[in-house]
C-alpha cells in the first residue's frame, strides 16, 4: 500500500525506506540508483560513470566540476542533468526545463546521469507534482517525469530498453 | 463508410493474428495480477471514475477554463466541430508556416480523423515516430491496438521492412538492432521537422496543462525539437485539476501495463517560456465530432475512457479477430461502443456491438468503470430501432407473445421437443442420444461448427407435473 | 419456507436432468423444494439482442410468477439470476411497482453454488464423478456467475468435495467460452474459435472433462467437442454433486 505523504523526510529511517523503495522500482524499470554521502562524492561517481564519454550538461551548479568540456546535445553520448524531484512509489525522476536546462541535453544522448538531492525524494506522485504546481502559481512550460530508461515492446511483445529517449539511466542521490 | 469506419467488420476469426494476441493478452493478464497487488484496485477505480465523471458532467465549464488558461499563456486554441475541420485546420497551420515535414507521436484521435492522409494531400509529410506506428505507416498498414499498434505484425515483418528501407539485412531475432535502426532513422526526422503533432492524454483545465504519456521518448522529442507543437484532442479528455491528473497518470499505465509509471509523462503548460528552449508556438485543436451529443444520454459514460487499451487485451473476441477485424479506427470493446455512438448509428457502425458475447471482461478491466457490456446492449437496442431486422423482430415478437404466458411456453416446449425433435434427430443423425449435427431455422447457424442438443422429450415442467403434483 | 426453484428455460426444455438433480440435491440437504408452475423465462435472450420491449413482456410474467411465492429462489446457474438482479432495474425503470417487485425478488434469489455454500453453510456436499475414476475435471467459470455476480470460490469448493475426480484449473479459466446467447448464432465461427480455446486449454491441463454451471456454455462446448471428436466430457456441476438425482 502507499505510504502517507508526510513520511517523506520525517525520519532518517523513513527516508532510508523511501530510498530503498525508489531503488527497487528504478531497478525494475532498468535504471540504477547510487546513494552517496555528499555532493563531492556524487560528482566523483558521475565522473567515473562518464569515463571519458562526451557530455551535454545542464547549467545547475551541482553539476559543476564533473566534466571539463561540453558537447552539443545531438552528438553527446551522455546527458548530465539534475532532477528536481524523485518519486519513491514509481521510480520516476521529475524535472522542469528552463534557463540552462535545454530540452535536447535532457533527452537526446543515449545515456543519462541524473543527480538528486536526498531531500527531493518524496513518497508519491501527488507530492512530487506539487513541486511544480503551487496553487495560484504558473507551472513551468515543460515538466517531465521519466520512470527509468525509455522502452518498447512493440515488436512481438519483446521488451527492449532504449528507444528515442535515453537507454541508460543512473540516478545519483546525495545527502546535502 | 465514414472516416471512422473503414471497412466491414470480420465475422470469422483471424488465425494470423491469434498467436501474437494470445501472448499480448496473456502478458497483460499477468501484469494485471501484479497491478492489483500494488494498490487498492477497486478504490483506485472508483476515484478514477469520479474524476472522469466530474469532467464530463462539467465539460463546457472546464473546456472554457482550459482555453482561457492556454490563451493567457500565448497558446492557440482551435475548435473543430468535425474531423474534416480538424484536419483542415492542422494542415493550414503547417502550410502557413511553410512546413512540409511533421513528426507525429501516436494519436488515436488523428487515426479517427484520418489526419495523415489529409496532410499528405496538402503536401505535408507526417512521419509516425512511435515504433509500432512507424512500422505500420511504412507498410501502408493500419494500427490494430490503441497502445500496441503493430501487435498484429511479426518480428520477421519488421526485419523485412527495415531491410528494404536500409538496404541492409536484419535478423528478426535481433530486436536491439531493429530498435536501433528505427531510433537512428527517426532521429534525423525529429531534428529536421518544422512541426510536431501529438495527441493529448489529459488536459488539466486548472492551468491549461496538456499531459502526454509514453514509453519510448518520441513524444518528448516531438514536443521539444520542432519549433511548433500542434496537439489534437477529443474534447472529452479534459479534467479539472492536478489532483485528478496525479491519479490518472498512474492509473493509465497501471491499467494497461501493470506499472505505476509510464516511460515518460510530459506536463506541457503553454508554449516554451522563461528560458525553456522548446517550441515557441503551441496549438491545441479541440475535436467535438459527436462527443458533446453523447452527454446526458445513455452512452455518456463512454466519454470517460482514458484510452488505456485494457479492454482490448481483456476481450476474447478481440483476440480472435484482431484490431483490424473491427474495420474501424477504434477497436475492441471501447471501439464497438464509441464508433456507433459517435457516428449516431450507421449500418456499418451498428455491426460493431454485435462483436461481443457480453462476457463482461471489458467492464471488469476498465479502470474508470465504464459499463461497456451494458452499453453494447443499449447500442444493439438503438440499432434495432433505427434499422429493424424484420425476421428477427418478428421472431422475438412471437416469442414474447408465447412466452409471456405459461400456455404458450409449454406449447413451444411440446412442439420443439417430443415427436418433432426425435424425428429430426433420427433423420439427421441416425441415432437419438439427443445430439444432432444439423438444426432447423432459426438455429441453423449453430450447427455450422457444432453439434446441438435437441429439446428433451419430456421437459422438466412436464416431469414435475407427472411425478410431483398430486 | 420452501426453496422456490427457478429452473430456467434452457434447463427446463433441453437439460431437464439438471433440474431434477438440483431438486434432489436440495432435498438431500434438507430443503423443501417448490416449483412455481407458471414460470417461463427471465427474458434475457431478447434483452441481449436489443429487444427490450419483448424482454419486458416475458420478464413481467417472471415477476408475476415469483412475486406470488415466498422464501429463497434458487437457479441452477448465474446468467438468468444476473438478468434479474442487474438488468430488471433498467427494464422496469419506468414502473415503480414492478421495480420494487424486481428488487424484492432479486434480494432473495441465489445461484445454486452460492445458496449451498453461503446460505446453507455447506462447502462440500459429496457427490461422485459419473464416469471413469480419477478423471481430471477442468472448471469453466460461467461469465455471469464469476464477473456478473462475483461468485468464484463456491462452485470450486463444492467441486473439490466430489469423489472420483481431481480438479484442474486451466490457464485463464475465466475466459468466455463463446456461447453468449445469440452471439453464438450470429457469429458462429468466432464463437467456435473461442470454444476451441477453452477445450484445448482443458486438454492441455490434462482434463478428461469440463464442468460448469451455465447450460448454455455446456451446450456450446459439448457441441464443439463432439463436432471435433474430442475425448472430453462436459457436465453440469450437479451432474457430479447428485449424479443419480431424479424427481
Amino acid at each position: 500500500m502507499r505510504e502517507p505523504e508526510g513520511s517523506a523526510t520525517a525520519t532518517t529511517a523513513g527516508h532510508a525506506a523511501l530510498r530503498t523503495r525508489f531503488g527497487t522500482r528504478l531497478a525494475d524499470l532498468g535504471g540504477r540508483l547510487h546513494e552517496v554521502a555528499s555532493l563531492a562524492a556524487a560528482r566523483q561517481l558521475a565522473r567515473e560513470l562518464i569515463a571519458g564519454a562526451t557530455v551535454a550538461r545542464w547549467a545547475d551548479w551541482e553539476l559543476d566540476e564533473i566534466v571539463a568540456a561540453e558537447t552539443p546535445a545531438a552528438e553527446a553520448e551522455v546527458s548530465l542533468i539534475r532532477a528536481d524531484v524523485a518519486v519513491a512509489e514509481t521510480g520516476a525522476i521529475g524535472f522542469a526545463h528552463g534557463v540552462g536546462r535545454s530540452r535536447g541535453a535532457g533527452v537526446l544522448p543515449a545515456r543519462q546521469i541524473a543527480l538528486l538531492h536526498a531531500e527531493d525524494l518524496v513518497a508519491g506522485m501527488a507530492a512530487a507534482l506539487a513541486r511544480f504546481h503551487a496553487a495560484g502559481a504558473r507551472p513551468p512550460s515543460n515538466v517531465v517525469f521519466a520512470a527509468g530508461p525509455s522502452r518498447t515492446a512493440d515488436i512481438e511483445q519483446r521488451r527492449i530498453v532504449g528507444v528515442h529517449a535515453p537507454r541508460e539511466l543512473d540516478v545519483i542521490v546525495f545527502a546535502s | 463508410m465514414s472516416h471512422r469506419v473503414i471497412e466491414p467488420a470480420r465475422t470469422t476469426p483471424n488465425p494470423a493474428v491469434r498467436p501474437n494476441l494470445h501472448v499480448a493478452s496473456g502478458n497483460w493478464a499477468e501484469r494485471r495480477v501484479q497491478a492489483r497487488q500494488l494498490v487498492d484496485w477497486e478504490d483506485w477505480r472508483e476515484r478514477a471514475r469520479a474524476i472522469r465523471a466530474d469532467a464530463i458532467t462539467n465539460l463546457p465549464e472546464l473546456l472554457e477554463r482550459l482555453e482561457a488558461q492556454l490563451v493567457a499563456l500565448g497558446g492557440y486554441v482551435h475548435h473543430a466541430a468535425t474531423a474534416e475541420e480538424a484536419n483542415a485546420r492542422i494542415a493550414a497551420i503547417c502550410a502557413q508556416r511553410g512546413a512540409t515535414l511533421a513528426v507525429k507521436a501516436k494519436s488515436m484521435t488523428s487515426e479517427e480523423t484520418g489526419l495523415n492522409a489529409a496532410l499528405e494531400a496538402a503536401g505535408i509529410t507526417a512521419v509516425e515516430t512511435d515504433l509500432g506506428e512507424y512500422v505500420v505507416q511504412a507498410l501502408g498498414d493500419r494500427p490494430s491496438h490503441i497502445l500496441a499498434p503493430a501487435v498484429h505484425l511479426s518480428a520477421a515483418d519488421v526485419a523485412a521492412l527495415f531491410s528494404r528501407l536500409s538496404g541492409r539485412a536484419f535478423d528478426p531475432a535481433d530486436t536491439r538492432a531493429l530498435v536501433d535502426y528505427a531510433r537512428g532513422a527517426l532521429r534525423d526526422r525529429f531534428l529536421a521537422a518544422e512541426v510536431g503533432i501529438t495527441g493529448v492524454n489529459l488536459a488539466i483545465a486548472e492551468t491549461g496543462t496538456l499531459v502526454l504519456v509514453e514509453s519510448e521518448g518520441n513524444i518528448r522529442l516531438s514536443t521539444s525539437m520542432p519549433p511548433v507543437h500542434i496537439a489534437l484532442m477529443g474534447i472529452e479528455k479534459v479534467i479539472r485539476d492536478w489532483a485528478g491528473a496525479a491519479h490518472l497518470v498512474q492509473m493509465l499505465p497501471l491499467a494497461s501495463q501493470g506499472t505505476l509509471a509510464a516511460g515518460s509523462t510530459s506536463f506541457i503548460t503553454g508554449p516554451a517560456r522563461d528560458g525553456d528552449d522548446g517550441p515557441r508556438e503551441l496549438h491545441l485543436v479541440l475535436l467535438d465530432d459527436g462527443r458533446s451529443a453523447l452527454r446526458g444520454g445513455p452512452l455518456e459514460e463512454a466519454l470517460h475512457c482514458i484510452r488505456c487499451g485494457a479492454c482490448l487485451y481483456a476481450c476474447p473476441v478481440y483476440r480472435q479477430i484482431g484490431g483490424h477485424g473491427y474495420g474501424s479506427a477504434y477497436s475492441g470493446p471501447i471501439g464497438a461502443v464509441i464508433t456507433p455512438a459517435l457516428e449516431g448509428g450507421t449500418p456499418a457502425s451498428d455491426a460493431l456491438p454485435e462483436l461481443s458475447s457480453l462476457c463482461g471482461a471489458c467492464t471488469e478491466a476498465c479502470p474508470v468503470k465504464i459499463p461497456l457490456d451494458d452499453q453494447l446492449v443499449t447500442l444493439r437496442a438503438m440499432a434495432r430501432e433505427r434499422d429493424p431486422r424484420r425476421a428477427e423482430a418478428a421472431l422475438f415478437a412471437t416469442w414474447a407473445r408465447l412466452w409471456s404466458r405459461s400456455g404458450g411456453y409449454r406449447a413451444t416446449g411440446a412442439a420443439g421437443s417430443g415427436a418433432l425433435a426425435r424425428l429430426w434427430g433420427r433423420a439427421v443423425h441416425g441415432s437419438d442420444d439427443g445430439w444432432v449435427p444439423r438444426a432447423p431455422f432459426p438455429f441453423a447457424r449453430w450447427t455450422e461448427d457444432r453439434d446441438v442438443r435437441t429439446p428433451a422429450p419430456e421437459p422438466f415442467h412436464a416431469r414435475w407435473k407427472a411425478r410431483r403434483d398430486a | 419456507m420452501p426453496v422456490q426453484l427457478f429452473v430456467t428455460c434452457l434447463v427446463d426444455l433441453v437439460y431437464p436432468e439438471v433440474g431434477e438433480r438440483t431438486v434432489a440435491l436440495l432435498e438431500r440437504l434438507g430443503c423443501e423444494v417448490a416449483f412455481p408452475a407458471g414460470q417461463t423465462c427471465c427474458g434475457q435472450p431478447a434483452w441481449n439482442t436489443g429487444y427490450p420491449q419483448e424482454a419486458r413482456r416475458v420478464a413481467t410474467r417472471f415477476l408475476d410468477v415469483f412475486a406470488a411465492t415466498e422464501g429463497p429462489i434458487v437457479a441452477p446457474f448465474g446468467s438468468c439470476l444476473h438478468m434479474v438482479r442487474h438488468h430488471y432495474p433498467a427494464l422496469f425503470a419506468e414502473d415503480p411497482a414492478r421495480l420494487e417487485q424486481a428488487r424484492a425478488i432479486a434480494d432473495r434469489a441465489f445461484d445454486l453454488p452460492s445458496f449451498i455454500v453461503d446460505q446453507l453453510g455447506r462447502e462440500q456436499v459429496g457427490g461422485t464423478y459419473p464416469g471413469p475414476g480419477d478423471t481430471a475435471v477442468a472448471y469453466h467459470h460461467e461469465c455471469h456467475l464469476v464477473r456478473g455476480l462475483g461468485v468464484r470460490e463456491q462452485p470450486l469448493a463444492l467441486l473439490r468435495g466430489v469423489a472420483g475426480c481431481t480438479v484442474v484449473e486451466p490457464e485463464r479459466g475465466e475466459l468466455c467460452c463463446g456461447f453468449g446467447g445469440t452471439f453464438s448464432l450470429k457469429l458462429p465461427a468466432i464463437a467456435a474459435a473461442m470454444a476451441d480455446e477453452k477445450l484445448d486449454r482443458a486438454l492441455a491441463a490434462g482434463a478428461g472433462a469440463i464442468v460448469s454451471t451455465d447450460v448454455g456454455c455446456l451446450m456450446h462446448m459439448e457441441g464443439r467437442a463432439r463436432r471435433r471428436g474430442l475425448d472430453l466430457r462436459v457436465h453440469h456441476l450437479v451432474d457430479l454433486l447428485e449424479p443419480d438425482g431424479r424427481l
